[in-house]
Order: structure tokens, then sequence, then C-alpha cells
């Protein structure tokens, strides 16, 4: 007889205001660190941290502790819950000016939740945990890289790497929904593995990697090939309305972007340019995973927080286009070298993900009713 | 006469409860995608497991809370008891035929 458990608590709804101001707290900071750069003077001088500080807070601060939580929502492990508040933990240290204390917590964090999707490979082999979990483990590598002062470059790769391999994973197990050839297959599994590689021959210490920065470029150009042709989202004949129809069209973006990232990468690399040079690190990580992060809060938020949703209105997609036509401007500006384009640009890409908040945050509804109302 | 008669009556009501719930990411229902693993309908008890496509997925508890509300609905009165089981892996080939063809499987594929 198969063992069955006993639906499961409530828990992520009851803490979310909370869990609510710790990504806060680290999105809204990284912000005003990455404006602070772009020219805008919006903290006062003696608050260094968000601006020395912004990339680490915006992808182990942010997008650590978001995905961390939301695991561990879904794994109900206690193991699991350690990573958010450690992740936290990492942040309020980072903006204590203590990058040596943060960095411990979000590798302790990165670490938790590397060995909670391990569990959970134990119990289910499935290609897409493990996919989700050598993300996990990227996170961790790349803070670890952080701590052994290795080159930033090499440390965002990492960093970038855990976003990329989470929505990777997360993209790859809605793929079971629909027929996948077996070529599509072995192209998933070689573009990852191509990614895999770069970031090893990136971490080894003693010489730089042109190369190792061209293949993982690459791997990011044809992560976007595949996304496009194979996805759940760009398949055609698929009726979809409302949120789907909204989540399917961030996504096709966002994998546009990734496709024109991937490119840009390559040819940098080509001219021996750093990993982190200007350009295709920002259309990453604003173009692709903002778009994957519009895409899909609409679903998920409302799951988690036991919430119903409004349907998506005319302005839905006002935030989305925003943040599109900011990363565009951003890459114009770093292929110019233009200061003014890209201070702009940075303006119109935090208030795109600000009215974002606020478009969610007035479509939530209360009690949830059923998800088929939804 | 069939004595169970009432029983597949309740069970056809519990099964339409269900279809009410939607997994928002696919746009099908539960009883369509195959998560229904066993539903047992009992004159003041109605047990119910499901097969959730993923542990990672944040959906799965929602998706439990929404199957135990359709039950409640249907049947006011019955203690309702919803549970989850991880010892079944969730195939495609666990979807209906219906939501396989709107999804884009032929008869052929695995």
């Amino acid at each position: 007889m198969n063992k069955a458990e006993p639906a499961r608590p409530r828990r992520f709804a009851a803490a979310a205001p909370l869990l609510a101001l710790g990504a806060a707290i680290a999105l809204l900071s990284g912000l005003a660190g990455g404006l602070v750069r772009l020219g805008w003077p919006l903290l006062p001088e003696r608050a260094l941290a968000p601006v020395a500080l912004h990339g680490a807070l915006m992808v182990c601060g942010f997008f650590g502790f978001v995905i961390a939580l939301e695991r561990a929502a879904a794994l109900h492990r206690r193991l699991a819950w350690a990573a958010p508040p450690l992740a936290a933990a990492g942040t309020l240290a980072a903006l204590a000016l203590q990058p040596g204390a943060a960095a411990i917590a979000w590798l302790a964090a990165g670490a938790v939740l590397t060995v909670a999707y391990a569990g959970v490979l134990r119990r289910t082999p499935a290609l897409h945990v493990g996919v989700e979990g050598a993300g996990a483990l990227c996170w961790a590598g790349g803070t670890l890289l952080w701590m052994l002062d290795r080159p930033f470059s090499v440390v965002v790769a990492w960093w970038a790497s855990f976003l990329v391999m989470t929505i990777a994973g997360e993209r790859r197990e809605l793929a079971r929904f629909v027929p996948l050839s077996a070529f599509a297959r072995r192209a998933y599994l070689a573009v990852l593995a191509l990614q895999a590689a770069a970031l090893l021959v990136l971490a080894v210490p003693w010489h730089d990697h042109p190369l190792a920065a061209g293949a993982w470029w690459a791997s990011m150009a044809l992560l976007a090939l595949w996304l496009l042709r194979f996805d759940l989202a760009c398949r055609a004949g698929l009726v979809r309305s409302g949120w789907a129809l909204h989540t399917a069209r961030c996504l096709r973006l966002g994998y546009g972007w990734l496709a024109l990232v991937g490119g840009w990468g390559v040819a940098n690399a080509l001219r021996g340019m750093p990993l982190d040079a200007p350009g295709p690190l920002h259309m990453l990580l604003l173009g692709f995973v903002f778009a994957m992060v519009f895409g899909h809060a609409p679903i998920v938020l409302p799951a988690l927080l036991r919430r119903a949703i409004a349907a998506p209105s005319g302005l839905t997609l006002v935030p989305v286009l925003a943040m599109s036509a900011g990363v565009a401007l951003r890459g114009l500006g770093d292929a110019l070298g233009s200061t003014p384009l890209r201070s702009g640009a940075g303006a119109l890409q935090a208030l795109a993900i600000l009215a974002f908040a606020v478009v969610m945050l007035t479509r939530l509804r209360r009690p949830a009713p059923p998800l088929s109302a939804r | 006469m069939d004595t169970n008669e009432p029983f597949d009556t309740d069970r056809r009501t519990a099964m339409d409860a269900l279809s009410q719930v939607v997994d928002p990411e696919i746009c099908e229902n539960i009883v369509e995608l195959g998560l229904v693993e066993r539903l047992q309908v009992e004159p003041a008890r109605i047990e119910l497991v499901l097969v959730l496509t993923s542990p990672t997925c944040p959906m799965g508890d929602a998706i439990v809370d929404d199957a135990v509300q359709a039950l409640q609905q249907a049947f006011p009165g019955r203690e309702v008891v919803v549970q989850e089981t991880h010892d079944i892996e969730w195939t495609p080939q666990r979807m209906s035929a219906d939501a396989r063809k709107r999804l884009g499987w032929s008869d052929e594929q695995g």
C-alpha cells in the first residue's frame, strides 16, 4: 500500500508579511545601489553597502531568498526552511557592510538548498530536480568563489547560472506535459552540460579563460533556442487565456532577450572582453530573469499566499513592456558607452519592477476561491 | 438492484467537483492531468489521494487545498481527507486521452 501524507499546513501564507519584508529589503536596497551606480543620488553618501554589494544583494539577497522560499514552501522539509532565513541574514550582514559574514550566510543558504534538492533527488530522481539542484550548487559555489577572492566575472557567472539553471529546471519540468523528441531531450542535456563545463573551467584559478567565457555565453544562446523551440510557452496550438497567456508572452519575450544576450556575450568573449563587461550581463538578469519573474508571479503568488487574483487588465503588460524598453535602452547605452542612456534605462527598469509589484498587489484578492475560478 | 448505485453517483459527483480544480500553469484540471490516484467515497467520509506532478512545485499545497474545498462544497457535512503520495511518480501517461490530445500528444507517443 502506498504511503500518503496528510494535507500540509499553510505556514507560508501565515508568514507572508514577514517574508515579503525580507524580499523587499533585499530588492529595494539592490535596486537603489544599482541606480546610485548609474548616477542617481538616491542614497546618502555613507550608505555604501547597497552600492558596493549591488550584484550580491540582487542575486543572493533577493533571488536567493525568493527561490529558497519557494522551494521550502513546496518541500515542507524542516531543513529547506533554514535557507530563506540564512539568505535574509546574509542581506542584513551585507547592509551592515559585513561582506564576510554575508558570504558565510549566503554560502550556508546555498548549501542548505543544495542538500534539500539532494534529498528530493534521492526520493524522486527526476532530471528537472537535478538541474534545479545544480542551480542551487552554483549559488553556493559562486559564493565560495567570492569568498576566495576569485575575479568577480567568475563569481557572477556562477551566480547567474544559479538563476538560469533554476529556470531551466522549472521549464523542463513543465515540458513533461508536452511531447519532446529524443533530439530535444539530448539537446537540453548538451546545452546544460556545456554551461556546467564552462563554469568548472572558469573556476580554475591560475589563468583567464576567454574560451570558457565564450562557451558559457554560447550555452545561454543555445538554451534560448531550445526554449523558443520546445518550451510549453512557445508551443503552437495550445489554448491560452488570462494569466496563462500573460505568462506565455513574458516567457517568449525573456527567451528572445536570452538569445540576444548569448550572441552578444559570445561576440564580447571573441574580442577578449571580460565576462562581466557592460552589456550582456545586465541584459541577462533584467531582460531574461525578470521576464520570468513577471511571467510566473501571477501564477505562483496567489497559490503561495492562498489569494485569488483578478483577471489581467490592459495595464498588466505595461511594466513588462517598460522593462523590455529599459533593457533595450540599457543595451544601447552600454554598447555606445552613453551614461545618460544607461541612467535613463536604469530608472525605467526600476520603475518597471515597482509598477509590476503594484500591479500584483492590486490584482490579489481575498479569500481564495478554488483555482478554477482564478 | 445495484446496491452500489448511490456510491457510484457520489463518485461521479466527487470527480465532477475535482474537475473544477485547475492547475493554472497547464490550464488543465487535476482529473484530466491524472493527479487523482485514489478516491474513496463513504457515507460520512471522503478520502482522496493525489499524485502531484513534482515535489519542487510550489503549486502543490494550493491544489490540495482546492481539492478539499471542492469536495467540501460538493458534499457538505462529510469529512474530507486529502492526502498526497510521493511513492508514485507522475508521468504523462497518467493524463486523460483528451488532455494528451490537447497538449499535442499523438497515440504513438509514450
